[in-house]
């Protein structure tokens, strides 16, 4: 684990062992709804200058994703080395709309006007989190897509804070959070170039980045992530990817079913994925073809790298068995009989807790004497 | 140059205060990419040209136990919505005989007193920064430092900025440093022109 | 660190209460909302839903992004906070902000006006689910004190699986959604969950990890395509070729059940040759029954068919029975099976002759025969089916793979439906005069002995058969009315149905002449109102849509039916485009800001408690209040006027005096929280809630499971026990305690033996062709609800918006935009001869060439000239739905009727060139 940055200002305590929060999507289980990314939105994004971030997303692949063609935009770790990546654009993220409603219903403009986004000149209303959605690829019938949810990989080798000359960012010691201190970013953006992932966002407000804190005030609490937690798939496992007892480490270590978006981007993410199955594909006579695969093997192996074929594999032939008659812990592990063993430890109901501003405000009170 | 005590505050640049004062005319270089205070930040420009703004003019003034420090240079460029046009005045600690050309380092940081282009959207946000400089971007806020202001405007190509701080500052080593961000460039941070000689004041 | 304080600052609240949300999907998500100094920040679901049956992942967290977004919604530009007038011409987008007073003064009068010079049925409002339980209620209540037509919700929105009724008497195989869990073979079939049931979609992909096989079969390569093993393309409105072609590999194979069939199904029922009619027991003894089927037995004799169970006893039918039978006037006829019959309809759909018709190969159509035949099968289906114009048709050969197969009343099996069902306590709440449990210990009672007496009088009926009959009686005497009436008669269809060439050509003369036929036939007699004499002046819109929704369109609506409308009423929660085509519009609140339950369906058999989190904004108020408050004023100005007393349109008579009393029960009823609560404490009398469960039970859990679907039509007809550990199955008690269904022959019935759907050789299951609706275009429209919101209730939510394009989209496939010459975002017009609309395309390899999709939920002023996609449809509905008085082809509310269709709407498209 090589976390370099020259200018840190933010010393991590040594004294305990370092933690790492993980968490495992399961794609055969998306259905691309993004309660995930309103779930974030809602309660983290509200404020001015915050309109256009959404530090969760989910994006249709094949597709250009958010922000757009993100994957062709540099970063990451190559040979060892950071290597230089562009700086996503206000244009290249879009979205962040305001509406004509006031023209429209009490403007007395009748029909000569209509509803849309207002176009500010800044190119924002050509692009948005999710504007290739459910556009796909292949040629109809055998068209394919899938649901990819995206946020900051929080990895072990974060260029982000490599590349920050403030100091600013850091990766939080006790469960690797990687965290910005505001106060003391410039909005010099090097985080977003350098980041390979693109999942930083700028606050043209405040000028200052921002990006998934990993909702760490809820798992300091022991409450999952607003993404996870509210998830209607029930697909995102959350958890200490070491705990060799618990479902992120079997899936990710033991079973090699779970695994990393663009490995070759060399940072190392903590976010991992089961990929994704697909319908069988047709023949030109329209009768099944059980050998073909409707998503070309070389399309997942370019998200997941290599080890994606035995990943699938595995899972295949583990539905396969269960469609025999066998069981499979692999398969019982995904189908979460309980919901709540998605979460680890952080099966807190955050509606138990007392979260009083004023509460909030001694503890934190306490924690800057200490 | 001189510090010419003058009898109204000069923040505006079109002050006619100004006409009073000489102007120097101050090369500058881009920062040094070796210089830069990471390696992401090290490889990533080491064939990006950058620090466009070649040269500035610079006069100075006193005013009531404050420093004014009024810079002009050409901007012709279109304006970039990501980034604004900057610009900075720095002053070493006394003895220190490092090169204004890194902005500070670790062991010689300098005090930077930075004026930024804010956009519409940035209404709230002030124009200036009173900052510790410790190398190329290496800057931290001083902390509830509220003694920096600036003025600035854009005319015919050519920006005017006044960046005006507390006279103790300058007092120490009386010679400054001045680092040009051109926004329309993705200049910022270490990513900018400097002069390459200390100015004696 | 400290820095980052500023979020542990933002994650803080000093109140939480229960939510849920108004959205239309009625999946009663339990929601906590969390507040600080009286402001809502943020929502999420409680997660706290108990473990049902061990074994079966449980219901959590059960929500969706639209729920997770509501409390942004309360600060949405398009709400209405204050009482508006119209200032220019309707639809101008021009308003004045007057005083609760002034407005409710200018409403009440027109009510005093109406009723006095055109009587109380020229009042008309539409039914609504919008405004949660608390909304409808409200305005309900009103119309019925003042007589006025509400138009059955149903006829409007056409969710009505009309299939299944035919087949079933129903349309509530609506098993809980765990149920899912426990199939072999999903079919995913006219639906398309990952966009519409996103809260249970888990159950389908946690079935598919069970071993289940999941199956997608639609025009486009959907969203829930994407998740499954198969996805079988089908040529928009060809579903039945393809039902019937499984029909036929499962018959020739033979590999139905025969016993299931032979238990549950008509198909061993005896038709004549002669007529294509039943045979019955008075074709056969003189006196006998009109309703009282046969079976042969193998000895060739005749056996009468059990009316009162489906329990066969000794008899042993014959499935195949071709012979001769001497009728009581000695004529000898020849007669066959069902099941004979529909043999030689099904020999028309061999898989290489449906494949032709639908598209997919004979290997699919086997493989899809064998699957089904060796799985415990569950069709997944939507309301989609039922909004093509031969729907009815698709539906009924769906509903027969699963009656040859054996898959309804099992675990895992069933085709989904719907039932609204289990708060009895609301459907009391209407009978009450007074508050408290000794008045509802009097009406239960009096329910026991109304259906004791109904027993003893038709000994052979099933209680659910006489909830249906009861629930008809009160048909003729309440307020609700299909919106056939009011359809034909007022608001401009007359002319579209009767357009021929878009309509089926088994029709032998216009569509008005079958309606001549059905009204003098008395089928829809007691229930035809308004009546063509009878004009709609006064029109309320409370938290519906009709300029959005209605097919048609402007065409429609504002060409036709505005024009008669002297005063337009919408109260609503946003500024939807009936509200921006109206001349008042109240602004209503919002769920969180008030209390309120929504409408418990069977999906997850539970009742969501939402409370008041915050005071409602600007002015807004609940339906309640405001309708008291109208109450209040039409008192008052009737008096005035002298308008006291009058008989409504069916004869009864009513008092404009003392609204309110009657409205609240003198007050007993002033605020909702006391409503809700006696609605949970009768339900619990009544045994659908558990005992001794009030308002205060709710604001301690959120929400409760019900105990038992109740006494009422909507429960009776799912048909099942509830089972405080287990998932809930669909019509058990037809599987195993033998219990008669509600149709004709008392069976699941493929054979519809009414002389119109002879005459129209749909007496069995066929494939017809779509009729070209709209014109000759080449393309066909299909539609359908979208994955960012139900109707357009979250249109104003920019964090909605924020997650597509935030605007309409026609979608169309890669291989049409590039033979039209469209890319993708440019404009294009979509048009036939009804209508046209212009939008913004969407190029996606999912589509199937040649099939254009718009989906539902934007309104109208969204698009250019505040034409959508409505403006192509036409809103045929088919004729033989006007069919009644056949056993179980009679008006039901909220079931059996006529309703508009819009899929596979004929259109064209071409690229809107810039104008020079």
């Amino acid at each position: 684990m090589t976390i370099t940055n020259e200018t840190a200002t933010n010393e991590a305590d040594k004294s305990s062992k370092r933690g790492q929060v993980a968490m495992v999507f399961d794609l055969n289980k998306c259905m691309g709804c993004q309660t995930c990314s309103i779930a974030c939105k809602v309660l983290w994004t509200q404020e001015q200058g915050e309109e256009h971030q959404w530090w969760m997303t989910c994006n249709t692949q094949p597709g250009k994703g958010t922000p757009k063609d993100w994957e062709q935009m540099g970063g990451g770790i190559i040979d060892g080395q950071p290597a230089k990546g562009h700086q996503p654009t206000r244009a290249e993220f879009g979205g962040g709309w305001d509406f004509n409603y006031e023209e429209v219903f009490y403007g007395g403009k009748g029909r000569s006007t209509h509803l849309h986004p207002i176009d500010k000149g800044d190119k924002t209303t050509e692009w948005g989190m999710n504007w290739d959605e459910d556009q796909g690829a292949g040629e109809y019938p055998n068209s394919y897509y899938f649901y990819l949810p995206r946020l900051c990989n929080h990895c072990t080798n974060p260029v982000c804070v490599t590349a920050c000359p403030s100091g600013a960012m850091y990766k939080r010691h006790e469960d690797g959070v990687v965290l910005r201190d505001e106060s003391k970013c410039q909005g010099a953006r090097f985080c977003m170039e350098a980041c390979p992932y693109k999942k930083i966002y700028f606050n043209y407000v405040r000028d200052v980045a921002q990006h998934c804190i990993m909702c760490f005030p809820r798992l300091e609490e022991n409450v999952a992530p607003a993404c996870a937690r509210q998830c209607p798939g029930r697909l995102v496992f959350v958890g200490d990817p070491e705990d060799k007892s618990g479902p992120i480490y079997k899936l990710v270590n033991e079973w090699k079913v779970a695994l990393p978006l663009h490995p070759e981007f060399g940072t190392e993410p903590n976010i991992f994925y089961i990929p994704p199955m697909s319908p069988y594909s047709l023949k030109e006579d329209m009768s099944i073809d059980y050998e073909t695969p409707r998503i070309p093997p070389e399309y997942l192996e370019y998200l997941f790298g290599p080890q994606v074929h035995s990943a699938l594999g595995k899972i295949q032939s583990e539905l396969k068995g269960v469609r025999e008659g066998n069981s499979s812990e692999i398969l019982d592990t995904l189908i979460v009989y309980n919901w709540l063993d998605l979460f680890g430890k952080y099966t807190v109901d955050p509606g138990t807790l007392d979260r009083s501003p004023e509460k909030v405000a001694v503890t934190l009170g306490a924690t800057r004497k200490n | 140059m001189e510090l010419k005590t003058v009898g109204e505050s000069p923040l505006n640049p079109s002050s006619s205060v100004w006409s009073e004062v000489s102007k120097e005319v101050i090369k500058l270089k881009p920062v040094p990419v070796d210089a830069q205070p990471n390696q992401y930040i090290r490889n990533a420009y080491k064939d990006t040209p950058y620090g466009n703004v070649g040269e500035v003019s610079l006069s100075v003034a006193e005013h009531d136990n404050q420093v004014f420090v009024r810079l002009e240079w050409d901007d012709s460029n279109e304006p970039n919505i990501e980034f604004q046009d900057a610009a900075g005045v720095f002053f070493p600690e006394s003895g220190s005989s490092e090169s204004p050309e890194t902005i500070g380092t670790k062991s010689n940081p300098v005090r930077l007193w930075m004026w930024k282009n804010r956009t519409e959207l940035q209404s709230g946000l002030s124009n200036s920064t009173d900052l510790i400089s410790s190398g190329p971007g290496v800057f931290h806020p001083v902390e509830g430092s509220q003694s920096v202001n600036a003025e600035a405007s854009l005319s015919n190509g050519k920006w005017s900025v006044v960046i005006s701080g507390g006279k103790n500052i300058v007092e120490g080593s009386r010679k400054l440093g001045i680092v040009v961000w051109d926004g329309s460039n993705n200049e910022r941070a270490g990513i900018g022109a400097v002069s390459s000689n200390w100015i004696e004041i | 660190m400290e820095s980052v304080d500023q979020y542990r600052s933002k994650w803080t609240w000093d109140r939480t209460t229960w939510g849920t949300h108004c959205l239309n999907c009625l999946a009663n998500c339990s929601y906590r909302v969390y507040t600080r100094n009286g402001e809502v920040l943020f929502e999420e679901q409680s997660g706290s839903i108990d473990l049902i049956e061990k074994g079966v992942p449980d219901l959590n967290p059960l929500g969706c992004q639209k729920g997770s977004a509501w409390s942004q919604q309360l600060k949405s530009e398009d709400r209405v906070l204050y009482p508006l007038r119209r200032t220019k011409e309707r639809g101008d987008g021009a308003f004045e902000r007057i005083t609760w007073d002034e407005a409710l003064d200018e409403i009440a009068t027109s009510i005093v006006e109406t009723i006095d010079e055109y009587g109380p049925e020229s009042i008309v409002f539409e039914e609504s689910v919008e405004g949660g339980l608390m909304g409808q209620l409200s305005f309900l209540r009103f119309a019925s004190l003042i007589g006025a037509i509400t138009l059955d919700a149903q006829g409007l929105v056409n969710d009505l699986p009309i299939g299944h009724h035919i087949t079933f008497g129903k349309f509530a195989c609506a098993s809980t959604v765990d149920d899912t869990f426990k199939s072999d073979l999903l079919l995913l079939w006219h639906s398309n969950p990952a966009y519409t049931s996103i809260p249970y979609h888990h159950f389908i992909t946690e079935a598919r990890y069970n071993g289940a096989r999941v199956v997608t079969i639609a025009p486009d390569f959907n969203a829930s395509a994407v998740n499954s093993d198969f996805y079988f393309p089908i040529t928009p409105g060809t579903d039945a070729a393809l039902a019937l072609s499984i029909a036929y590999v499962l018959i020739e194979e033979e590999k139905f059940d025969k016993s299931f069939v032979l238990t549950q199904t008509d198909l061993p029922l005896l038709i004549r040759k002669d007529t294509d009619r039943f045979l019955r027991e008075r074709d056969v003894v003189k006196g006998g029954s009109e309703e009282q089927f046969y079976f042969m037995n193998k000895d060739k004799e005749l056996v009468l068919a059990p009316k009162a169970t489906l329990n066969l006893g000794d008899i042993v039918p014959e499935l195949s029975a071709i012979s001769s039978v001497k009728l009581q006037d000695g004529k000898e006829v020849e007669v066959e099976t069902v099941f004979d019959s529909l043999r030689r309809r099904v020999a028309d759909y061999s898989p290489e002759m449906a494949s032709k018709i639908c598209g997919v190969s004979p290997d699919s159509i086997r493989t899809l025969a064998n699957m089904v035949s060796t799985s415990k099968t569950k069709i997944l289906e939507g309301f989609n089916a039922p909004k093509y114009y031969h729907g009815d048709l698709m539906e009924r050969a769906m509903c027969l793979i699963l009656g040859l197969s054996g898959n309804w009343g099992k675990p895992g099996t069933g085709i989904q439906g719907l039932a609204l069902a289990g708060l009895d306590g609301y459907m009391l709440f209407s009978m009450k005069t007074k508050k408290g449990v000794e008045e509802t210990a009097r009406l239960l009672d009096g329910i026991d002995m109304g259906m004791d007496q109904m027993r003893q009088k038709e000994p052979d009926a099933t209680d659910e058969m006489l909830g249906n009959q009861m629930l008809q009686l009160s048909t003729t005497k309440g307020t609700s009315s299909p919106p056939l009436f009011f359809n034909y008669y007022h608001a401009g269809y007359k002319d579209s149905w009767n357009n021929q060439s878009w309509s089926d050509p088994a029709m032998t003369k216009p569509f008005s002449a079958y309606f001549d036929d059905a009204i003098r036939r008395g089928w829809w007699g007691g229930i035809s109102r308004p009546q063509s004499n009878n004009p709609p002046k006064l029109f309320f819109a409370v938290g519906t849509n009709p300029i959005r929704r209605a097919r048609g369109g402007r065409k429609i609506l504002i060409e036709k039916l505005w024009p008669k409308l002297e005063k337009i009423v919408a109260i609503d929660i946003r500024m939807s485009s009936t509200a921006l085509n109206a001349d008042i519009v109240l602004p209503a609140a919002m769920q969180y800001e008030r209390p309120n339950v929504q409408y418990p369906i069977t999906h997850t058999l539970r009742v969501q408690y939402s409370e008041e989190a915050v005071k409602p904004r600007g002015e807004s108020k609940t339906e309640w209040e405001i309708f008291t408050l109208l109450c209040e004023r039409v008192s008052k100005i009737a008096k005035e006027k002298g308008v006291v007393e009058f008989m409504d349109g069916r004869r009864q008579e009513r008092r404009l005096d003392n609204l309110r009393e009657q409205f609240d029960l003198d007050g007993a009823f002033s605020n909702e929280e006391a409503i809700i609560d006696e609605w949970i404490r009768d339900s619990a009398d009544a045994g659908t809630l558990p005992i001794g469960s009030s308002i205060e039970t709710l604001k301690s859990v959120g929400g409760l499971r019900f105990t038992s679907l109740g006494m009422f039509a909507p429960g009776l007809a799912v048909a099942t026990d509830v089972k405080k550990d287990k998932v809930m199955t669909a019509f058990t008690w037809h599987t195993e305690k033998l219990l008669p269904f509600p149709t004709l022959t008392r069976r699941a019935q493929f054979y519809i033996d009414h002389q119109w759907f002879i005459d129209a050789d749909e007496h069995l299951p066929r494939h017809k062709e779509n009729p070209s609706m709209g014109g000759t275009g080449d393309f066909v429209l299909t539609s359908g609800h979208s994955r960012w919101t139900v109707h357009a209730v979250s249109m104003g939510n920019k964090d909605l918006l924020g997650t597509h394009r935030g605007q309409p989209i026609i979608v169309m496939s890669v291989s049409d935009a590039k033979a039209c010459g469209i890319g993708d975002t440019d404009e294009a017009r979509v048009f036939n001869d009804h209508g046209g609309f212009k939008g913004v395309v969407r190029v996606s390899a999912r589509v199937r060439p040649k099939q254009l999709i718009v989906y539902n939920g934007f309104e109208p002023h969204a698009f250019k000239d505040w034409q959508g996609a409505n403006e192509v449809e036409p809103g045929m509905v088919k004729w033989l739905h006007l069919v009644g008085k056949y056993g179980h082809l009679r008006y039901l509310p909220f079931g059996w009727q006529p309703v508009p269709v819009d899929r596979a709407i004929a259109v064209s498209i071409e690229k809107v060139r810039e104008e020079a």
